[in-house]
């Protein structure tokens, strides 16, 4: 037997909610569909639920790595909807009405019942507990097109980030005195962003060396390796402002992209501190920065991945999201 | 494990790697796959996916084939390099990603093998510290 819900949206207009691919007997439900994640999420807003409630049918489901925060759940259960682990059923009016009577009392309700318990107290509601990554059964497959415009919906709203996996409490700080109107750090990097992502090579160093002898920034020469072969080393350029950006900038790129040119922007942890090198550069950074001047994860463990560890669409996301911050300049 | 790095290279100080061992050991690997796609010959340069799990090793297998400009980043990554002498390890998985922690025991056990210079994608020198504090302090 399928688990029910009704849920209403901001309209008043009332939907089943149905854990399961059963499907409905019913004909005056219709299965509703979703062309991709933005569209199932704006759904998932619009509806009037509380946060509990949700997480009760997280855990119904056995997605039990959500985080109480609203938007890591609302894409949690866009996503299910869209691989049909949730099925959603417009009611009609008929149906409808009764159902908004006798869910008049919560906002998310058991419609087996006139007398519907909250979602909360329901008899044999024992968590699901985390079973194998869902979407490797699940019908649906989001594709990479559509994962990628979730992160980038993720990196709009702040969902990208995990602060709580931040390694020394800074990380909260920074975002938000980045995000402040006028920044309070980084405001350079939000302007760097999208200028330095449609230069190639040669014009990205005259720019950023025009920066340097301009006093808008340092830049230092540190020898690093070279991936490409027959080259021991190359000069990484490293370029700090003093508002907390650093753009780093390797000629011969990285191990997986040998002779390719790479960037990166990075906000600092503290702006009024000079990169320390060494075995704190890595820890010095607190986020890197999109082509949009937008913070996004510096490396997967600060990133809050909405989906099942280990999944296919946990390493599509994971992907997407590392891929925002590390470019590579055409040449 | 903690982060200290991205990527690692491995020179070794008193003696040439025997190359055939080290690609016999990656081979032996669980969930380790030779790339496919790699734009160098095999004399130049060998490289190899560390995915510490079957279903990332599917994964970066059809992510190669499919989008064979880019490295799916959620595998560590191992380069040989056969005539350079040189070793060059990228951990783009989470510290606690079996691929992680597959190629944390690589780095282990050619440091086990060889006495190694150690820098990092920042140009940091760990050679010091590992001769002080063992090879495992690399990833503490």
């Amino acid at each position: 037997m399928p688990l029910k819900y009704i849920v209403k949206d901001e309209f008043g207009k009332s939907y089943h909610l149905v854990l399961s691919r059963e499907t409905q007997t019913d004909e005056s439900l219709e299965p509703m569909s979703f062309s991709n994640s933005s569209n199932a999420i704006r759904f998932v807003k619009s509806l009037k639920v509380d946060e509990n409630s949700w997480l009760n049918i997280l855990r119904k489901i056995g997605s039990t790595s959500v985080k109480r925060d609203q938007d890591a759940i609302t894409i949690a259960i866009a996503d299910l909807i869209q691989r049909g682990a949730i099925t959603v059923y417009t009611i009609a009016p008929t149906t409808d009405q009764k159902h908004m009577a006798s869910s008049s009392r919560n906002k998310t309700s058991n419609p087996d019942s006139d007398d519907s318990p909250p979602v909360e107290s329901m008899p044999g509601n024992k968590p699901a507990g985390l079973g194998p990554p869902v979407d490797d059964n699940a019908g649906y497959q989001p594709g990479a097109a559509d994962i990628k415009q979730q992160a980038d919906a993720d990196i709009e709203s702040g969902a990208a980030h995990d602060f709580s996996q931040d390694e020394d409490g800074k990380m909260k700080q920074v975002y938000n005195d980045f995000q402040a109107d006028p920044p309070k750090t980084g405001a350079t990097a939000q302007t760097l962003g999208p200028k330095l992502s449609t230069m190639k090579e040669k014009e990205f160093t005259e720019f950023m060396d025009a920066e340097a002898a301009a006093g808008k920034c340092t830049s230092k020469v540190e020898i690093v390796d070279s991936f490409a072969p027959g080259k021991e080393k190359q000069n990484m350029m490293k370029y700090e402002y003093p508002d907390g950006t650093m753009v780093r900038y390797k000629p011969d790129g990285d191990l997986i992209r040998k002779g390719k040119p790479t960037y990166s922007i990075e906000i600092k942890k503290d702006a009024s501190l000079a990169d320390r090198g060494g075995t704190e550069a890595i820890h010095d950074v607190a986020f890197k920065v999109d082509e949009k001047g937008r913070l996004v994860p510096k490396w997967p463990h600060t990133m809050n991945d909405p989906y099942a560890p280990g999944s296919t669409l946990s390493k599509n996301y994971t992907n997407a999201m590392m891929a925002t911050g590390h470019k590579i300049l055409p040449k | 494990m903690k982060i200290n790095f991205l990527e690692l290279t491995l020179r070794p100080i008193h003696e040439q790697f025997d190359i055939s061992a080290v690609l016999a050991y990656l081979k032996a690997m669980p969930y380790c796959s030779k790339d496919s796609v790699s734009e160098y010959s095999d004399d130049l340069l060998q490289t190899f996916m560390i995915c510490g799990t079957q279903i990332t090793l599917e994964y970066c297998k059809k992510e190669r084939k499919e989008n064979p400009d880019n490295f799916p980043l959620v595998c560590s990554v191992v380069l040989v390099y056969p005539t350079d002498n040189k070793i060059g390890i990228g951990f783009y998985g989470d510290a606690e990603d079996p691929c992680y922690i597959d190629a944390a025991k690589f780095v282990l056990h050619i440091l086990g093998q060889y006495k190694c210079n150690i820098s990092d994608e920042f140009g940091h020198d760990w050679t010091e510290q590992v001769e002080k504090k063992g090879a495992e302090s690399l990833f503490e």
